[in-house]
């Protein structure tokens, strides 16, 4: 038996995958969500092996919601999301369905999930296709949503002084506190919106706002002082393009 | 450009004024030089005549010769060539003509051989002023164009500014409904049915408006409740709708569809980011003869909300200068649970 969650703010939307998963004997849809929260929460309880995500919902959108998943199960997207988006998806196993959609257009993506969840490949990978597609469509980050044991904090970007490269994550250090995130430098440096945000060293992205003084230490070299009192080594690329910024 | 002289009304004054040069020259030669007044006169309309006519063939010397600076070597040329020939021309045939109708009269004769000295810098004074009068005449004609092809660029500036503003129905709207609708169909026949025609009516409505039409405060909100009412079938109790409208207000003009970036801002504000439920109100008062429009949400005060705030609005404000030509009509409170947009909306256009 193939255990399955719907995830979707809208009860009509649900309604309709219900309706469609009924020729599935071997399918049991074990819990309906209606936001990313209440999904992520599911999730962990009742470790589903396959989920229907929406994009757009309250207070996280679905790609924030996968982002927080270690192991997430296989996912099949219903999103009425324009189709510059859906053709970076297309690249992707991961499937997806296209508001409004067909019952035959569902079994096929269905059967797809069902192949893949028997033959056990992992998701993860996956997962990360699906982070670097939607890097490459480069969005402007927004907001920083992450994850501290079972409690999600979503970081407006004001409230954030500076990341840190650590190993295969990135420390946020916020007002709310230190956050760990798997994501890369390049990504949030690429997509940070210009002019708030700098890269000063290969392991450092700071906010602009968060900057009380940059000093010459030796020759050639600089610190730059935040003002919550930290101090961060500065590279050379990346005192260009803090001058660029600061315009000095 | 078409010759300024030879359209019907000013051939007339073209005519009233060479006459009434012939009528003065005539009488120069009368009272002055005492000739017998048939001899002034037949002197007065041959030699003044041909200059008459002559003056409408001037006007294709103006025509075909600009005031360029490199082309001012031709310029000063065909002027030159146009006058010396044409008064030349004019001198001889006149006096010949002249000589012919009056041979008995000595005195006369003689007076002829010395007018030509003259009878030229006449000529001269004649091709001067009408040359300078064409060019005036085209001056004017070119400066008439040019207001005009620019109040028309203004004209088709100010409507594509407006055909951007027009707010544009969302089109995550219409396929998130039609969604709804195919669900419907399997759970609820009856339900779909409804939302289709609902659907419809809106889209008629929404659809192929002019940019500047007026409508009426209740056309303009059937639309609107029509547009709520179907995110409410989407929604369910997340949903709830308020509207408060004075009498007078319903015969009253607003542009059409203003209202509508307002409603998808409040639902996009207040329901997409909340899960609790959210109440939406309408409102229209009547304040000093100006319509004042109310759109308030709720809103989760706690939301991280994703960016692009206030560009619809801006543009509700930008749409609104551009048709009644007043600044700042829109307005926003904000409180801590209540997001309020005010519209006011004059009832003369501009």
């Amino acid at each position: 038996m193939i255990k399955a969650i719907i995830i979707d703010d809208e009860q009509l939307a649900r309604d309709i995958i219900l309706a469609y998963l009924k020729p599935f004997s071997n399918i049991e849809v074990v819990q309906q969500c209606s936001d990313g929260f209440q999904g992520l929460k599911a999730i962990q309880e009742v470790n589903p092996d396959l989920i229907f995500l929406d994009i757009q919902m309250p207070k996280i959108t679905g790609f924030e919601m996968l982002e927080l998943l270690e192991n997430p199960p296989v996912v099949i997207f219903s999103t009425a999301f324009d189709e510059y988006a859906i053709k970076a998806f297309e690249l992707n196993a991961t499937d997806y369905l296209l508001k409004p959609y067909t019952e035959v257009r569902f079994a096929e993506a269905v059967k797809k999930a069902i192949e893949k969840i028997e033959s056990q490949t992992s998701s993860q990978k996956e997962i990360t296709e699906l982070n670097e597609t939607r890097e490459s469509i480069g969005e402007t980050i927004d907001r920083i949503v992450v994850k501290t044991g079972n409690k999600i904090h979503i970081l407006a970007l004001p409230d954030i002084h500076h990341f840190e490269a650590q190993d295969d994550y990135v420390a946020v250090h916020a007002d709310q506190g230190k956050f760990l995130k798997q994501i890369r430098m390049k990504h949030l440096e690429e997509n940070l919106p210009n002019g708030e945000f700098v890269r000063i060293h290969r392991s450092h992205i700071v906010a602009v706002s968060a900057i009380e003084k940059l000093e010459l230490y030796e020759k050639d070299s600089y610190l730059l002082s935040l003002k919550n009192g930290k101090q961060l080594p500065v590279s050379r690329s990346g005192h260009s393009k803090l001058k660029e910024v600061l315009r000095y | 450009m078409r010759h300024p002289f030879l359209a019907k009304q000013n051939i007339l004054y073209y005519t009233v004024i060479w006459l009434f040069i012939i009528g003065i020259y005539s009488l120069v030669l009368f009272y002055s030089y005492e000739y017998p007044l048939n001899e002034a006169l037949v002197d007065s309309v041959v030699f003044n005549g041909l200059f008459a006519l002559l003056g409408l063939a001037y006007w294709f010397v103006v025509r075909y010769n600009t005031f360029d600076a490199n082309q001012l070597v031709n310029l000063i040329a065909s002027h030159l060539a146009a006058a010396g020939l044409s008064i030349s021309a004019v001198i001889f045939l006149s006096i010949t003509v002249l000589k012919e109708s009056f041979a008995g009269d000595e005195e006369y004769l003689i007076f002829l051989e010395e007018s030509v000295a003259w009878r030229a810098g006449l000529g001269l004074m004649y091709y001067a002023i009408t040359i300078l009068v064409y060019h005036l005449i085209r001056y004017y004609d070119d400066l008439r164009d040019r207001v005009e092809s620019q109040s028309k660029l203004e004209t088709m500036l100010r409507e594509s500014e407006l055909e951007m503003l027009k707010s544009q129905i969302n089109p995550h709207f219409i396929f998130n409904s039609l969604n709804s609708i195919s669900s419907l169909t399997i759970t609820a026949p009856d339900r779909a049915r409804n939302m289709v025609v609902k659907l419809s009516e809106f889209l008629r409505y929404s659809l192929g408006k002019e940019n500047d039409q007026l409508n009426t405060v209740e056309e303009e909100l059937n639309n609107i409740l029509l547009y709520l009412e179907i995110e409410k079938v989407r929604f369910g109790d997340r949903l709830n709708i308020e509207k408060e409208l004075d009498q007078e207000s319903l015969e009253m003009k607003l542009p059409n569809l203003i209202l509508q970036p307002l409603l998808e801002n409040s639902i996009k504000h207040g329901i997409y980011e909340s899960l609790e439920q959210i109440t939406i109100s309408v409102k229209a008062k009547v304040k000093k003869g100006v319509l004042r429009i109310y759109v308030s949400n709720e809103y989760d005060p706690n939301a991280v909300s994703k960016k692009g705030k206030g560009i619809g609005l801006k543009n509700v404000s930008q749409r609104l200068e551009l048709i009644y030509g007043v600044p700042q009509l829109l307005f926003i409170e904000k409180t801590d649970k209540l997001f309020t947009v005010r519209l006011d909306i004059p009832q003369t256009k501009a």
